[in-house]
């Protein structure tokens, strides 16, 4: 028996049960985003592995002998795969699904679904790729002898977290881009930046170091480095002494929820106008 | 019998801006110095109406008065300005569905891909999977990236998803023009078989023939408001007396002109069985007359008029040369007369083109195209289906086998 319900309901439903429905449009774009990414490279999926190792290979040579940022901090090809790892998450996903309901203006104008499933379905193939290439990155650590942090069995919670943060950015930016296309280009300078503000490639130490107390809190509002420093301590038992992981890793989750419910709640107010925007 | 569709005093405003500001720059300067309304579209006002279960419902009208709008607000792609809209249970559309398709996925995977978009789950789309490659007919093709495909084979795979997802209310719009005869007729089968299964039917077409055949009830739109509305006969007699008032061709405009002019028509006047300037009645005599006049002579000049209907089916083009009438030479004035002594054609309003050409009917002198209108009157016939009356006669004969030859056998067995 069928619910008799309009498919797509109209108001005052939930949405969170509309786009439950549609989880299996959620897998399916997912799929066919991480199908037809690869469908034509000779190395196939092998990519999603390899992209990450090289270009971790480019930032420990630059780092280590241009920047001298590997100056007291043990196993530094290691350090930085498992900043870059996480950063490639967030920044993939954000640069292909900012363009996603733009991307998909064709569809928007003839079929009635819940649209949060597009970015939605960006960040869940870019999950996907992520977890696949942490598999190798497993193995790397054990291979260099580096023992997991006993923070390793909050790795899924870690990974949600910044699941979470992510498809709240992702809606917000696929939503915003539709009313002005210079969203695509202001992230592109705000990845850069982020880059920087987020310790890929020094240690967190460096920054409370060297600035006020202050500046430091402000520093680790920014969720994406507190899940950084998660990140290590979680894979390489990597410790941060002067920062209190609970408190933080709390504040963290706090932002990412926060980012999402906001994120989607501006996502539905914004979709209504979609059909005549696009 | 309760209505599956309710479209309850529904209307839907546009604002009509020449060019939208898609970026900050361009969205702030409008906002700071130019605070100008944009002008605005009302593309339907005040439109109500239900569908019930078991039924197909027919919407006519010309582009651009809110057709495809009310499809869409139905289909829930977009919400009403104000007004309401209720239906029961599923709604599937029947369109072209080619847009979600992803090139580099194979067609079997593109059907996941769709079945998902529209609502289905994994375990109805896999049960649904075979016969929806049968009924696109591309079994041999299903295997290969979509980017192979032509579009005509996109669109019949779009459209055999959408007719699969099983709704209770199912949208059509315009697909009927489109594909090939045969696919046509699989997706009229299938338009019927849902109607028998209870399940709605709202059907959006430029061809009247399809409403006077499927529909049961129709309205017609003008202008984003309910122009007429009750029995679907009623109402595409009521859109095509208008469409004559109107002076315009369905598809092609007020009708066009060219030729190099030596030959020229100046009038072309249509009479029906009482003389001049009567109303021509299926089953009475028609005459054409083309006036004309040669500004050179003219050796052995073809005239030729054609027949469409208002919606485009083009009934006849019967010409001099056809017809085996040769005038040796043309001078000056004169008048070229086609006249039928039963005129075929069912009531309705028509478009008749005129033309005088070469004696290779190569090179146009002057080709009138779709430029006069006449109108076919009712009381003529009864009959009503179809653009001609055969004007036969029935028989009947009980209790026996007819010894005649049965053409249809022969031709099977062959």
């Amino acid at each position: 028996m069928r619910l008799a319900l309009p498919v797509f309901p109209r108001r005052n439903r939930s949405r969170a049960f509309l786009v439950w429905r549609y989880r299996h449009l959620l897998v399916q774009l997912a799929k066919r985003d991480l199908t037809a990414r690869y469908k034509n490279s000779v190395l196939g999926v092998v990519w999603s592995l390899l992209h990450p190792f090289l270009m971790m290979l480019i930032l420990a040579v630059v780092f280590s002998y241009v920047g001298r940022f590997n100056v007291g901090i043990p196993h530094y090809p290691a350090f930085i795969l498992c900043g870059y790892l996480p950063w490639l998450f967030l920044a993939t996903s954000l640069t292909t699904s900012v363009r996603s309901v733009v991307d998909a203006a064709n569809l928007i104008h003839k079929v009635a679904f819940p649209r949060e499933v597009l970015p939605l379905a960006i960040v869940l193939s870019n999950l996907v790729n992520f977890l696949l290439a942490l598999v190798p990155l497993l193995g790397y650590l054990a291979f260099s002898g580096i023992a997991p942090g006993p923070g390793l069995f909050a790795l899924p919670a870690i990974i949600g977290c910044q699941a979470l943060l992510l498809a709240g950015l992702s809606m917000f930016l696929s939503a915003a881009n539709v009313y002005a296309r210079d969203v695509g280009v202001v992230l592109e300078v705000a990845l850069f930046a982020l880059f920087y503000l987020c310790p890929v490639f020094y240690s967190p130490e460096m920054i409370l170091d060297t600035v006020p107390r202050a500046v430091a809190g402000a520093y680790f509002l920014n969720p994406m480095a507190t899940l950084m420093v998660l990140y290590r301590s979680a894979l390489m038992g990597t410790a941060t002494p002067s920062l209190d992981m609970r408190i933080w890793g709390a504040t963290a989750l706090l932002a990412s929820s926060a980012a999402c419910v906001l994120g989607w709640w501006f996502f539905v107010w914004r979709q209504r106008s979609f059909v005549e925007e696009l | 019998m309760t209505p599956s569709v309710v479209v309850d005093r529904v209307a839907k405003r546009f604002s009509l801006e020449h060019h939208r500001p898609t970026s900050l720059r361009e969205r702030f300067v409008r906002r700071r110095w130019r605070r100008a309304r944009p002008d605005e579209l009302w593309a339907l006002r005040d439109v109500s109406f239900s569908v019930d279960s078991g039924e197909v419902f027919g919407v006519l009208g010309a582009n651009g008065s809110g057709k495809s709008t009310l499809l869409r607000l139905i289909a829930g792609v977009m919400e009403p300005t104000c007004g309401e809209i209720r239906t029961a249970g599923r709604v599937g559309a029947l369109l072209d569905l080619s847009a979600g398709f992803h090139p580099e996925l194979t067609g079997l995977e593109n059907i996941d891909l769709n079945g998902a978009l529209l609502g289905m789950g994994p375990s109805e789309v896999s049960a649904k999977r075979e016969n929806i490659v049968a009924f696109s007919g591309l079994q041999s093709f299903i295997d290969s990236p979509v980017k192979y495909y032509s579009s005509g084979m996109l669109m019949r795979l779009g459209f055999s998803i959408a007719i699969h997802l099983d709704p209770e209310v199912l949208l059509v719009d315009e697909v009927l023009a489109v594909g090939d005869e045969e696919f046509q007729r699989r997706c009229l089968d299938r338009i019927e078989n849902l109607r028998v299964r209870g399940k709605c039917v709202v059907l959006v077409t430029h061809d009247l023939s399809h409403v006077r055949q499927l529909c049961h009830r129709a309205i017609w739109l003008r202008d984003g408001v309910i122009a007429a509305e009750g029995k679907a006969e009623s109402v595409v007699n009521a859109y095509l007396a208008a469409a004559d008032k109107s002076q315009k061709v369905a598809e092609g405009g007020a009708g066009t002109r060219w030729g190099s002019g030596e030959l020229e028509i100046e009038a072309v006047t249509i009479a029906g069985g009482t003389g001049v300037g009567s109303i021509p009645l299926t089953g009475r005599p028609f005459v054409v007359d083309i006036h004309y006049i040669a500004h050179v002579p003219v050796e052995r000049p073809v005239f030729g008029i054609g027949i469409h209907r208002i919606d485009g089916v083009h009934v006849t083009g019967p010409n001099t040369s056809t017809g085996r009438f040769e005038i040796p030479m043309v001078t000056g004035r004169g008048v070229v007369e086609f006249r039928v002594d039963r005129l075929p054609l069912l009531p309705g309003s028509y478009a008749l083109s005129a033309a005088a050409y070469d004696h290779s009917i190569r090179h146009p002198f002057d080709h009138h195209e779709g430029m006069y209108r006449f109108l076919v009157g009712k009381e003529g016939t009864g009959e009503l289906e179809g653009v001609v009356s055969f004007d036969g006669r029935w028989g009947h004969v009980a209790g026996t086998r007819l010894s005649r030859c049965n053409l249809f056998e022969e031709v099977s067995r062959e």
